[in-house]
């Protein structure tokens, strides 16, 4: 005998023969709810949407793509790119705003009735990414006043209200011209922080890992999982290279009565003099024989050799008459630091990496970076979980893991959360993946390092006090209107003081002075005006 | 009301220069008609000139009024139907700035004329 029977939850339970047989029947109201606003307008005829949310740590913007049904045209000029995009989301009433970001991108495809448009674009972390942090260096600076600065000078439409003191002060870092996406990325990373551009076009820069978003992802909201592990990205010998500089040296040479003598390191810059008085140098090997050259300078191998030959002399110096002489050079030295995790090389192996960078001045900076990348000399584990049902997430805070498989029970940090929407999607509930933990590094982040190595490459000559020359330009109007007319007249009531000759006819004759008799007030007057009041006959124009 | 490209062309070069003679001195008056357009250099049949009463009024911002007044002799026998706003004194001398048409009002020497002018100046993002 089958028995059915309905479950408050919405699931159906199937009893036969005293076997279970679950069945899960969704009731009619129980989906994902949506809203869609382009410039204020709302739009409720998408085909499917799909919206992810990250942080710097992912590499990227939070970003999505719209793709909606558009016969024979019918959205040909609802968009234009630049427009602001509101998304909202959540299984109740869609109150939930999950995106806020601009149409970068607008793609028409289809005819008929199966033409459709697809909008994408990213949230207002594309104003980092689009910015550059002109030349600049900070010393002495906390680390979330230098975030603060880089945006107020640098970025348009951001606000910091919500990036946090932290608890590190830098000594001295330096910026010329890179991405500000970039520049916030290696402050977060000095400071153990994270940041992302809210709904609200504000910077978030938070500490990691701290805060929790009271979400347990286990067995029962977890549809199906995805758990990498890999060496790829980490490094547990790490070698920094960064500036060199000339620094002056001096050494006294005591002659033996050889011609060769080794320095301490390679000379640039040679000066030898004997008793005071300086010598003619040259390179060694560059001329076959020399003519006028006392010394030459083999750099390589960092030594004087003094020269003799028919033409040049003899310049070897005499052991006791000349015993000893003075050379002045300047030495290179390398702005360098090394590091290595012994515990990491004897269990994962040695893994290398060498940054080279010339705009490391100092070796604080250069400390700090080693210090950064030696914090990855474990393997990167990366989780993707597809989630069943509704949750609100916010990346960077963190969620209680719980998965047994893999023995894993673990507080972790939400690097991603993308969303898809369709018809089906919304129904079940399936909407949500949460990528977790580290991100295991892919073409993407390889084609990053490429560009930032080549970013560095060509900043080299760049100094932050080099003049800069601008073309700006801008397009704005001024408008002049003629504004409120009037016409207006008045009419002559007669009585006046003359001052016309008796023979005046008007209109043909003009007024003209006379005098002596034919001045004089006209009879009633000379109280009164010979005109009455203005009254506007015609009137017009406007006033904006 | 229009105010002509002859205008907006002098108001270029004020914001950039400082060209003698440039602003307005005179309205002018005429019995032509037909529909003002910014393109208009010059009244279509004037018959008067005069200049401005006093001196120009900037009491309210981004606003200029000008005032001519004539009297009933100067409009005895005119039909008046059109005015202009001119940098020049002389009569038909210079480019006007501005331009209105209207119907005609008949003056027959028993009455005087005065005309008041506006322009105001809008900066385009905000009013």
């Amino acid at each position: 005998m089958t028995d059915f029977i309905l479950l408050e939850d919405g699931s159906a339970l199937l009893q036969e023969d005293g076997d279970n047989l679950l069945l899960e029947v969704t009731s009619s109201g129980d989906s994902i709810i949506t809203k869609v606003l382009i410039d204020s307008v709302q739009f409720e005829d998408y085909q499917n949407m799909n919206v992810s949310r990250s942080m710097n740590e992912f590499n990227s913007s939070s970003s999505f793509s719209i793709t909606l049904d558009s016969p024979y045209g019918r959205h040909s000029d609802d968009f234009t790119v630049g427009q602001e995009v509101e998304i909202f989301a959540d299984d109740v009433d869609a109150s939930t705003e999950i995106l806020h970001g601009i149409i970068e991108k607008i793609s028409f495809q289809g005819r008929g009735t199966s033409q459709r448009v697809t909008l994408s674009g990213r949230d207002f972390s594309l104003r980092l990414q689009d910015s550059t942090v002109e030349p600049v260096v900070f010393t002495n600076t906390e680390i979330s006043d230098i975030v603060k600065a880089i945006i107020t000078d640098n970025v348009d439409d951001i606000t910091t209200t919500n990036v946090d003191t932290t608890s590190v002060t830098q000594k001295r870092i330096s910026f010329n011209q890179e991405n500000v996406f970039e520049a916030l990325k290696e402050l977060a990373e000095l400071a153990g922080f994270y940041f992302f551009v809210d709904v609200n076009k504000d910077l978030n820069f938070k500490r990691r890992d701290m805060v929790s978003s009271g979400i347990t992802l286990n067995n029962s909201n977890i549809k199906s999982t995805k758990f990498n592990q890999t060496r790829e990205g980490m490094s547990n010998e790490v070698f920094v290279y960064g500036d060199r500089y000339l620094a002056g040296f001096q050494e006294t040479l005591n002659f033996d009565g050889g011609s060769e003598y080794t320095l301490i390191s390679k000379p640039h810059n040679t000066l030898v003099q004997i008793s005071g008085l300086p010598l003619v140098g040259g390179v060694l090997n560059l001329i076959s024989e020399p003519t006028t050259e006392q010394y030459l300078v083999s750099f390589d191998d960092k030594q004087i050799i003094f020269t003799s030959g028919t033409e040049v002399g003899d310049n070897v110096p005499v052991s006791g008459t000349d015993s000893s002489g003075l050379i002045t050079y300047d030495r290179d030295i390398p702005i360098v630091k090394a590091g290595r995790n012994n515990a990491s090389i004897s269990t994962f192996g040695r893994k290398r990496k060498v940054i080279n960078d010339k705009s490391i001045k100092d070796p604080t900076t250069a400390s700090d970076i080693l210090k950064k990348e030696l914090d990855k000399s474990s393997p990167f584990r990366g989780m993707e979980l597809q989630i069943k049902g509704w949750l609100d997430i916010d990346v960077g805070n963190t969620a209680v893991v719980i998965l047994d498989d893999f023995g894993i029970d673990d507080t972790i940090g939400i690097l991603n959360v993308s969303y898809k929407f369709d018809k089906n999607t919304v129904q079940s509930k399936d909407v949500i993946k949460i990528k977790l933990d580290k991100k295991i590094n892919d073409i993407t982040d390889e084609v990053v390092k490429l560009r930032q190595r080549l970013d560095r490459q060509e900043a080299e000559d760049r100094q932050e006090t080099d003049t800069i020359t601008r073309l700006e330009q801008a397009d704005d109007n001024v408008r002049v209107v003629g504004s409120e007319w009037l016409i207006r007249t008045s009419e002559v009531t007669g009585s006046a003081y003359h001052l016309y000759s008796t023979g005046f006819v008007p209109p043909v004759n003009p007024w003209h002075l006379a005098s002596g008799t034919d001045e004089g007030f006209m009879s009633g007057s000379p109280v009164g005006s010979a005109f009455g009041p203005f009254t506007t006959l015609r009137s017009g124009g406007f006033y904006a | 009301m229009v105010f002509t490209n002859a205008g907006a062309e002098f108001v270029a070069l004020g914001i950039g220069s400082n060209l003698p003679n440039n602003y307005v001195t005179s309205i002018g008056i005429g019995s032509g008609s037909g529909t003002a357009g910014i393109t208009d250099n010059i009244l279509v049949a004037e018959t008067q000139r005069s200049l401005i009463t006093g001196s120009p009024n900037f009491t309210e911002v981004r606003k200029v009024q000008f005032q001519a007044d004539f009297n009933t002799v100067e409009m005895s026998g005119t039909f008046f139907r059109e005015f202009g706003i001119f940098t020049a004194s002389g009569t038909g001398v210079g480019s006007l700035w501005q331009r209105e048409s209207f119907p005609e009002i008949e003056f027959d020497g028993t009455n005087e004329l005065q005309v008041l002018t506006t322009i105001q100046v809008i900066p385009e993002s905000g009013v």
